[in-house]
Protein backbone atom coordinates (compact mmCIF):
# COMPACT_ATOMS: atom_id res chain seq x y z
CA UNK A 1 0.00 0.00 0.00
CA UNK A 2 1.27 3.44 -0.93
CA UNK A 3 -0.05 6.43 -1.00
CA UNK A 4 0.34 10.13 -1.58
CA UNK A 5 -0.01 13.41 0.80
CA UNK A 6 -1.51 16.69 -0.73
CA UNK A 7 -2.10 19.66 0.62
CA UNK A 8 -5.58 20.50 -0.78
CA UNK A 9 -6.73 17.22 -1.80
CA UNK A 10 -5.76 15.06 1.50
CA UNK A 11 -4.32 11.74 1.35
CA UNK A 12 -4.55 9.32 -1.99
CA UNK A 13 -4.09 5.94 -1.61
CA UNK A 14 -2.94 3.46 -4.62
CA UNK A 15 -6.18 3.15 -5.78
CA UNK A 16 -7.04 6.12 -6.24
CA UNK A 17 -9.48 6.47 -3.34
CA UNK A 18 -9.38 9.53 -1.45
CA UNK A 19 -9.77 11.07 2.46
CA UNK A 20 -9.46 14.49 1.69
CA UNK A 21 -9.84 15.67 5.36
CA UNK A 22 -10.07 14.10 8.91
CA UNK A 23 -13.86 14.14 9.21
CA UNK A 24 -13.34 11.39 6.15
CA UNK A 25 -12.02 8.94 8.59
CA UNK A 26 -15.46 8.24 10.28
CA UNK A 27 -18.76 8.25 9.42
CA UNK A 28 -19.56 10.97 7.23
CA UNK A 29 -22.24 10.34 4.84
CA UNK A 30 -25.64 12.90 5.77
CA UNK A 31 -27.82 10.78 3.16
CA UNK A 32 -29.59 8.20 4.61
CA UNK A 33 -30.29 5.37 2.63
CA UNK A 34 -28.18 6.76 -0.30
CA UNK A 35 -27.30 3.24 -1.78
CA UNK A 36 -31.34 2.79 -1.92
CA UNK A 37 -31.09 -0.78 0.33
CA UNK A 38 -33.99 -0.18 2.42
CA UNK A 39 -37.59 -0.24 0.79
CA UNK A 40 -39.47 -0.87 3.81
CA UNK A 41 -43.40 0.80 2.09
CA UNK A 42 -43.11 -1.12 -0.94
CA UNK A 43 -40.59 -3.76 -0.66
CA UNK A 44 -39.46 -3.54 -4.31
CA UNK A 45 -42.71 -2.72 -5.88
CA UNK A 46 -43.00 -0.03 -8.45
CA UNK A 47 -45.38 2.96 -7.36
CA UNK A 48 -47.05 5.71 -9.38
CA UNK A 49 -47.72 8.62 -7.25
CA UNK A 50 -51.37 10.03 -8.09
CA UNK A 51 -51.10 12.74 -4.61
CA UNK A 52 -50.08 16.00 -6.13
CA UNK A 53 -48.85 18.78 -4.27
CA UNK A 54 -47.80 16.79 -1.70
CA UNK A 55 -45.02 13.98 -0.96
CA UNK A 56 -45.04 11.13 -0.94
CA UNK A 57 -42.22 8.76 -0.05
CA UNK A 58 -40.70 5.65 -1.79
CA UNK A 59 -37.82 4.01 -0.80
CA UNK A 60 -36.80 4.85 2.51
CA UNK A 61 -35.95 8.51 3.39
CA UNK A 62 -36.34 9.63 -0.22
CA UNK A 63 -40.03 11.09 -1.21
CA UNK A 64 -41.07 12.39 -4.52
CA UNK A 65 -43.02 15.73 -5.11
CA UNK A 66 -45.57 16.15 -7.72
CA UNK A 67 -47.50 18.53 -9.27
CA UNK A 68 -48.80 16.30 -12.13
CA UNK A 69 -49.85 12.91 -11.63
CA UNK A 70 -49.17 9.80 -12.48
CA UNK A 71 -46.05 10.89 -15.00
CA UNK A 72 -43.76 8.69 -13.04
CA UNK A 73 -43.08 5.39 -12.07
CA UNK A 74 -40.75 4.71 -9.12
CA UNK A 75 -38.98 1.44 -8.21
CA UNK A 76 -36.34 0.46 -6.69
CA UNK A 77 -34.11 -1.39 -9.05
CA UNK A 78 -36.63 -0.38 -11.74
CA UNK A 79 -35.31 -1.54 -14.97
CA UNK A 80 -33.26 -4.08 -13.60
CA UNK A 81 -29.86 -2.88 -14.74
CA UNK A 82 -26.57 -4.13 -13.72
CA UNK A 83 -25.75 -1.67 -10.53
CA UNK A 84 -22.66 0.12 -10.53
CA UNK A 85 -20.04 -1.76 -8.85
CA UNK A 86 -20.64 -2.41 -5.14
CA UNK A 87 -23.85 -1.76 -5.61
CA UNK A 88 -26.79 -4.33 -5.20
CA UNK A 89 -29.70 -1.64 -5.72
CA UNK A 90 -30.68 2.18 -7.16
CA UNK A 91 -33.80 4.42 -7.40
CA UNK A 92 -35.37 4.43 -10.50
CA UNK A 93 -37.97 6.68 -12.38
CA UNK A 94 -39.45 5.45 -15.30
CA UNK A 95 -41.28 8.51 -17.63
CA UNK A 96 -45.23 7.67 -18.38
CA UNK A 97 -45.46 9.58 -20.68
CA UNK A 98 -43.70 13.03 -22.93
CA UNK A 99 -45.20 15.69 -20.61
CA UNK A 100 -44.30 19.27 -21.42
CA UNK A 101 -43.58 21.25 -18.23
CA UNK A 102 -45.62 24.43 -17.48
CA UNK A 103 -43.91 27.58 -15.52
CA UNK A 104 -46.10 26.26 -12.48
CA UNK A 105 -44.69 22.67 -12.43
CA UNK A 106 -42.48 20.63 -9.97
CA UNK A 107 -41.77 17.35 -10.09
CA UNK A 108 -38.71 16.15 -8.17
CA UNK A 109 -37.25 13.33 -6.02
CA UNK A 110 -35.60 14.45 -2.70
CA UNK A 111 -34.12 13.91 0.56
CA UNK A 112 -34.56 15.82 3.46
CA UNK A 113 -31.77 15.54 5.93
CA UNK A 114 -32.77 16.55 9.40
CA UNK A 115 -31.15 19.56 11.67
CA UNK A 116 -29.75 17.41 14.01
CA UNK A 117 -27.23 16.00 11.13
CA UNK A 118 -26.37 18.95 9.26
CA UNK A 119 -26.09 21.50 12.54
CA UNK A 120 -22.12 20.93 12.33
CA UNK A 121 -22.10 22.99 8.64
CA UNK A 122 -22.73 26.00 10.01
CA UNK A 123 -24.61 26.84 7.43
CA UNK A 124 -26.26 30.39 7.55
CA UNK A 125 -23.11 31.89 9.41
CA UNK A 126 -19.68 33.00 8.28
CA UNK A 127 -17.86 29.74 9.22
CA UNK A 128 -20.35 27.45 6.65
CA UNK A 129 -18.31 24.71 5.50
CA UNK A 130 -18.00 23.37 2.15
CA UNK A 131 -19.69 20.22 1.45
CA UNK A 132 -19.47 17.56 -1.50
CA UNK A 133 -21.88 15.79 -2.84
CA UNK A 134 -21.35 12.49 -5.28
CA UNK A 135 -23.24 10.09 -6.58
CA UNK A 136 -23.68 7.14 -9.48
CA UNK A 137 -26.26 8.43 -12.20
CA UNK A 138 -27.67 6.25 -15.14
CA UNK A 139 -29.98 7.26 -17.91
CA UNK A 140 -31.42 7.05 -21.17
CA UNK A 141 -31.39 10.99 -21.85
CA UNK A 142 -27.59 12.45 -22.62
CA UNK A 143 -26.74 16.38 -21.60
CA UNK A 144 -26.78 18.42 -18.48
CA UNK A 145 -29.10 17.71 -15.73
CA UNK A 146 -29.95 19.08 -12.35
CA UNK A 147 -30.26 19.05 -8.81
CA UNK A 148 -30.27 21.39 -5.81
CA UNK A 149 -29.35 22.10 -1.97
CA UNK A 150 -31.97 23.22 -0.22
CA UNK A 151 -32.18 24.63 3.35
CA UNK A 152 -34.90 25.92 5.78
CA UNK A 153 -35.54 28.32 8.60
CA UNK A 154 -39.21 26.55 8.60
CA UNK A 155 -41.17 29.46 6.83
CA UNK A 156 -38.97 30.33 4.16
CA UNK A 157 -35.76 29.01 2.21
CA UNK A 158 -32.07 29.14 0.67
CA UNK A 159 -31.16 26.91 -2.54
CA UNK A 160 -28.62 25.97 -4.38
CA UNK A 161 -29.13 24.39 -7.85
CA UNK A 162 -25.97 23.09 -9.21
CA UNK A 163 -25.57 20.66 -12.67
CA UNK A 164 -24.14 17.81 -13.81
CA UNK A 165 -23.93 15.87 -16.99
CA UNK A 166 -24.50 12.10 -18.50
CA UNK A 167 -22.65 12.36 -21.90
CA UNK A 168 -23.34 8.16 -22.26
CA UNK A 169 -26.79 7.09 -22.69
CA UNK A 170 -27.58 3.58 -20.18
CA UNK A 171 -24.64 4.46 -18.73
CA UNK A 172 -23.21 4.60 -14.90
CA UNK A 173 -22.09 8.00 -14.80
CA UNK A 174 -19.74 8.89 -11.34
CA UNK A 175 -20.69 12.70 -10.49
CA UNK A 176 -19.19 15.09 -7.87
CA UNK A 177 -19.93 18.20 -7.17
CA UNK A 178 -18.64 20.88 -4.69
CA UNK A 179 -20.78 23.30 -3.02
CA UNK A 180 -19.76 26.56 -1.48
CA UNK A 181 -21.05 26.54 2.33
CA UNK A 182 -24.31 29.18 2.46
CA UNK A 183 -22.38 32.22 4.40
CA UNK A 184 -25.67 34.21 4.08
CA UNK A 185 -27.29 35.14 7.23
CA UNK A 186 -30.13 32.83 7.54
CA UNK A 187 -31.27 30.67 10.56
CA UNK A 188 -30.99 27.11 9.45
CA UNK A 189 -32.70 24.53 11.22
CA UNK A 190 -30.26 22.90 13.67
CA UNK A 191 -32.48 20.54 15.64
CA UNK A 192 -35.31 17.72 14.18
CA UNK A 193 -37.14 19.49 11.80
CA UNK A 194 -35.93 19.77 8.12
CA UNK A 195 -32.00 20.96 7.86
CA UNK A 196 -31.20 20.79 4.35
CA UNK A 197 -32.44 18.77 1.34
CA UNK A 198 -31.40 16.99 -1.35
CA UNK A 199 -33.15 17.37 -4.59
CA UNK A 200 -32.63 15.76 -8.07
CA UNK A 201 -34.85 17.84 -10.58
CA UNK A 202 -37.26 15.18 -12.95
CA UNK A 203 -39.42 18.27 -14.45
CA UNK A 204 -39.57 21.62 -13.53
CA UNK A 205 -40.87 24.67 -14.60
CA UNK A 206 -39.51 28.52 -14.96
CA UNK A 207 -41.02 29.31 -11.30
CA UNK A 208 -38.69 26.81 -9.95
CA UNK A 209 -35.43 27.31 -11.74
CA UNK A 210 -32.90 30.31 -11.28
CA UNK A 211 -28.89 29.83 -12.14
CA UNK A 212 -26.89 27.39 -11.40
CA UNK A 213 -24.13 27.55 -8.49
CA UNK A 214 -24.81 30.04 -6.22
CA UNK A 215 -26.95 30.21 -3.09
CA UNK A 216 -29.83 31.89 -3.03
CA UNK A 217 -33.23 32.81 -1.56
CA UNK A 218 -36.10 30.87 -2.12
CA UNK A 219 -36.23 27.04 -3.50
CA UNK A 220 -35.12 26.48 -6.51
CA UNK A 221 -34.65 23.30 -8.30
CA UNK A 222 -33.32 23.50 -11.53
CA UNK A 223 -32.08 25.70 -14.23
CA UNK A 224 -33.32 26.83 -17.54
CA UNK A 225 -31.54 24.37 -19.88
CA UNK A 226 -31.83 21.23 -18.04
CA UNK A 227 -32.99 17.71 -18.86
CA UNK A 228 -36.91 17.44 -17.76
CA UNK A 229 -36.75 13.98 -17.62
CA UNK A 230 -40.95 14.00 -17.38
CA UNK A 231 -41.07 15.53 -21.01
CA UNK A 232 -39.28 12.13 -23.22
CA UNK A 233 -41.92 9.19 -22.63
CA UNK A 234 -40.58 6.20 -21.16
CA UNK A 235 -37.29 8.08 -20.37
CA UNK A 236 -35.68 6.74 -17.59
CA UNK A 237 -33.30 8.21 -14.68
CA UNK A 238 -31.64 6.11 -12.02
CA UNK A 239 -29.49 6.83 -9.33
CA UNK A 240 -27.55 5.70 -5.76
CA UNK A 241 -24.61 5.70 -4.13
CA UNK A 242 -25.22 9.21 -2.73
CA UNK A 243 -23.19 10.76 -0.72
CA UNK A 244 -23.29 14.52 0.84
CA UNK A 245 -20.46 15.14 3.17
CA UNK A 246 -17.79 18.27 4.07
CA UNK A 247 -15.02 19.04 2.68
CA UNK A 248 -14.03 19.79 -0.87
CA UNK A 249 -13.43 16.01 -1.71
CA UNK A 250 -15.80 12.81 -2.88
CA UNK A 251 -14.40 10.27 -0.86
CA UNK A 252 -15.82 6.37 -1.51
CA UNK A 253 -19.33 5.66 -0.56
CA UNK A 254 -19.62 4.82 2.86
CA UNK A 255 -21.24 1.50 3.56
CA UNK A 256 -23.45 0.82 6.44
CA UNK A 257 -23.47 -2.66 8.22
CA UNK A 258 -27.32 -3.20 7.00
CA UNK A 259 -28.74 -3.43 10.60
CA UNK A 260 -27.04 0.30 10.82
CA UNK A 261 -28.79 1.40 7.91
CA UNK A 262 -32.12 -0.19 8.88
CA UNK A 263 -32.06 1.58 12.21
CA UNK A 264 -31.55 4.54 10.46
CA UNK A 265 -34.17 4.77 8.61
CA UNK A 266 -36.80 3.67 11.08
CA UNK A 267 -36.16 7.11 13.06
CA UNK A 268 -38.45 8.32 9.94
CA UNK A 269 -40.44 5.28 9.32
CA UNK A 270 -41.21 1.55 10.98
CA UNK A 271 -43.02 -1.22 9.10
CA UNK A 272 -43.37 -4.34 10.57
CA UNK A 273 -44.73 -6.33 8.36
CA UNK A 274 -44.50 -10.71 8.76
CA UNK A 275 -45.14 -13.50 6.94
CA UNK A 276 -47.46 -15.50 9.27
CA UNK A 277 -50.86 -14.63 8.60
CA UNK A 278 -51.48 -13.12 12.16
CA UNK A 279 -48.11 -11.93 12.31
CA UNK A 280 -47.85 -10.10 15.66
CA UNK A 281 -48.04 -5.98 14.77
CA UNK A 282 -48.19 -4.56 17.96
CA UNK A 283 -46.71 -5.55 21.71
CA UNK A 284 -48.76 -6.46 24.48
CA UNK A 285 -52.38 -5.24 25.05
CA UNK A 286 -55.58 -5.96 27.60
CA UNK A 287 -59.20 -5.44 26.56
CA UNK A 288 -60.88 -2.40 28.56
CA UNK A 289 -64.20 -4.27 27.96
CA UNK A 290 -65.64 -6.33 25.58
CA UNK A 291 -65.47 -4.25 22.52
CA UNK A 292 -62.30 -1.61 23.14
CA UNK A 293 -58.88 -1.66 24.32
CA UNK A 294 -55.43 -0.73 24.41
CA UNK A 295 -52.02 -2.53 22.78
CA UNK A 296 -48.60 -0.61 23.78
CA UNK A 297 -45.05 -0.88 21.99
CA UNK A 298 -41.93 0.68 21.85
CA UNK A 299 -40.03 1.50 18.84
CA UNK A 300 -36.92 0.11 17.58
CA UNK A 301 -34.96 3.23 17.52
CA UNK A 302 -36.37 6.86 19.24
CA UNK A 303 -38.33 8.26 16.14
CA UNK A 304 -37.89 10.90 15.20
CA UNK A 305 -41.30 12.95 16.70
CA UNK A 306 -44.43 11.27 17.65
CA UNK A 307 -45.11 9.17 14.45
CA UNK A 308 -48.26 8.96 12.50
CA UNK A 309 -49.82 5.11 12.25
CA UNK A 310 -50.89 4.23 8.67
CA UNK A 311 -52.85 1.13 7.88
CA UNK A 312 -51.47 -0.64 4.36
CA UNK A 313 -55.19 -1.65 4.04
CA UNK A 314 -58.58 -1.93 5.18
CA UNK A 315 -59.08 -2.20 8.65
CA UNK A 316 -60.49 -5.54 8.34
CA UNK A 317 -56.81 -6.74 7.22
CA UNK A 318 -56.11 -6.54 10.86
CA UNK A 319 -57.24 -8.38 13.67
CA UNK A 320 -56.93 -8.94 17.69
CA UNK A 321 -56.43 -12.03 19.26
CA UNK A 322 -57.55 -12.52 22.66
CA UNK A 323 -55.49 -15.94 24.28
CA UNK A 324 -57.40 -17.18 26.73
CA UNK A 325 -60.21 -18.10 23.94
CA UNK A 326 -57.91 -18.44 21.00
CA UNK A 327 -59.72 -15.63 19.10
CA UNK A 328 -58.90 -13.68 15.94
CA UNK A 329 -61.60 -10.70 15.59
CA UNK A 330 -61.35 -8.47 13.25
CA UNK A 331 -61.02 -4.96 14.25
CA UNK A 332 -63.18 -1.72 13.43
CA UNK A 333 -61.36 0.87 14.56
CA UNK A 334 -57.18 1.23 15.32
CA UNK A 335 -56.16 4.69 16.37
CA UNK A 336 -53.02 6.43 17.82
CA UNK A 337 -53.64 7.17 21.55
CA UNK A 338 -52.40 10.76 23.00
CA UNK A 339 -49.84 8.96 25.28
CA UNK A 340 -47.70 7.71 22.65
CA UNK A 341 -43.98 9.49 22.20
CA UNK A 342 -40.86 8.81 20.32
CA UNK A 343 -40.01 6.10 22.25
CA UNK A 344 -42.72 4.37 22.93
CA UNK A 345 -46.64 3.96 21.32
CA UNK A 346 -49.98 3.14 22.62
CA UNK A 347 -52.66 2.22 19.85
CA UNK A 348 -56.73 1.99 20.85
CA UNK A 349 -58.64 -0.63 19.07
CA UNK A 350 -61.83 -1.46 18.85
CA UNK A 351 -64.08 -4.45 17.77
CA UNK A 352 -67.65 -4.52 16.74
CA UNK A 353 -68.72 -7.62 18.23
CA UNK A 354 -67.71 -8.64 22.16
CA UNK A 355 -64.67 -10.24 21.69
CA UNK A 356 -63.25 -9.96 25.30
CA UNK A 357 -63.48 -8.60 28.65
CA UNK A 358 -61.83 -6.26 30.97
CA UNK A 359 -57.98 -7.46 31.68
CA UNK A 360 -57.93 -10.02 29.23
CA UNK A 361 -54.60 -10.18 27.03
CA UNK A 362 -54.82 -9.01 23.88
CA UNK A 363 -52.49 -8.18 20.85
CA UNK A 364 -52.83 -6.34 17.27
CA UNK A 365 -52.09 -8.96 14.20
CA UNK A 366 -52.21 -9.33 10.65
CA UNK A 367 -56.36 -11.04 9.55
CA UNK A 368 -55.10 -14.26 7.78
CA UNK A 369 -53.39 -12.18 5.19
CA UNK A 370 -49.20 -11.31 4.63
CA UNK A 371 -49.50 -8.19 2.95
CA UNK A 372 -50.85 -5.86 4.74
CA UNK A 373 -49.05 -4.57 7.52
CA UNK A 374 -48.73 -0.94 9.29
CA UNK A 375 -46.34 1.70 9.44
CA UNK A 376 -45.49 4.73 11.78
CA UNK A 377 -44.16 7.91 10.55
CA UNK A 378 -42.15 10.26 11.66
CA UNK A 379 -40.84 11.62 8.09
CA UNK A 380 -39.78 15.15 7.59
CA UNK B 1 -54.21 14.80 0.12
CA UNK B 2 -56.08 14.44 3.47
CA UNK B 3 -60.35 13.28 3.66
CA UNK B 4 -62.56 12.36 5.99
CA UNK B 5 -60.53 14.06 8.67
CA UNK B 6 -62.13 13.52 11.94
CA UNK B 7 -60.54 14.38 15.68
CA UNK B 8 -60.02 11.66 18.49
CA UNK B 9 -60.21 12.29 22.05
CA UNK B 10 -57.54 11.66 24.26
CA UNK B 11 -58.35 9.99 27.93
CA UNK B 12 -58.56 13.87 29.12
CA UNK B 13 -61.48 13.92 27.24
CA UNK B 14 -59.73 16.81 24.80
CA UNK B 15 -59.09 16.30 21.07
CA UNK B 16 -55.41 15.31 20.55
CA UNK B 17 -55.50 12.93 17.62
CA UNK B 18 -56.63 13.40 14.20
CA UNK B 19 -58.04 10.26 12.21
CA UNK B 20 -58.20 10.60 8.04
CA UNK B 21 -57.63 8.71 4.99
CA UNK B 22 -54.47 9.87 3.22
CA UNK B 23 -54.08 10.74 -0.77
CA UNK B 24 -52.98 6.70 -1.30
CA UNK B 25 -56.55 6.07 0.26
CA UNK B 26 -55.39 4.89 3.37
CA UNK B 27 -56.23 5.20 6.87
CA UNK B 28 -53.38 7.22 9.46
CA UNK B 29 -54.12 8.68 12.86
CA UNK B 30 -52.19 11.73 13.49
CA UNK B 31 -51.04 12.62 16.89
CA UNK B 32 -51.31 16.60 17.15
CA UNK B 33 -47.85 17.02 17.83
CA UNK B 34 -46.11 19.95 16.07
CA UNK B 35 -43.40 17.92 14.51
CA UNK B 36 -45.37 15.49 13.40
CA UNK B 37 -45.01 16.73 9.36
CA UNK B 38 -48.57 14.61 8.78
CA UNK B 39 -50.44 17.11 11.46
CA UNK B 40 -48.18 20.26 9.75
CA UNK B 41 -49.60 19.70 6.41
CA UNK B 42 -53.52 19.18 7.87
CA UNK B 43 -53.49 22.10 10.25
CA UNK B 44 -51.67 24.09 6.50
CA UNK B 45 -54.74 22.34 4.54
CA UNK B 46 -56.97 23.81 7.48
CA UNK B 47 -55.63 26.74 7.41
CA UNK B 48 -55.76 26.97 3.31
CA UNK B 49 -59.26 26.11 3.45
CA UNK B 50 -59.32 22.89 1.81
CA UNK B 51 -59.72 20.48 4.72
CA UNK B 52 -62.33 20.41 7.86
CA UNK B 53 -61.94 18.67 10.18
CA UNK B 54 -65.05 16.95 12.14
CA UNK B 55 -65.63 16.60 15.64
CA UNK B 56 -64.90 14.14 17.64
CA UNK B 57 -67.56 11.09 17.84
Amino acid sequence: MSFSVNGSTGITFNDNTNMGTAASLGPRNRIINGNMLIDQRNSGASVTVSTTGATTYTIDRWSYYTTQASKFTIQQNAGSVTPPTGFSKYLGFTSSSSYTVTSTDLITTLQWIEGYNVADLNFGTANAKTITLSFWAYSSLTGTFAGSVIGTNGSTFRSYVFTFSISSANTWTYITVTIPGDTTTFSYNTTNGQGLALSFNLGCGSNYQTTAGSWTSSNYYSTSGAQNIVSTNGATFYITGVQLEVGSVATPYQFNIYNDQLAQCQRYCYRPVGTDVHNWLASSGSWNNATNGFAAGTFPVQMRATPSLTLDAAISNYAVYTPNGSTFTPLVGLTVNNVSGTYNYLLSFSTSTSAGTAGQAAYICQNNQTTYGLYWSAEL
Amino acid sequence: MYTNAQYVNGFDGKPDVINAINGSGQFVSIPMVEANSDYQKIITLVQEGKLNIAPAS
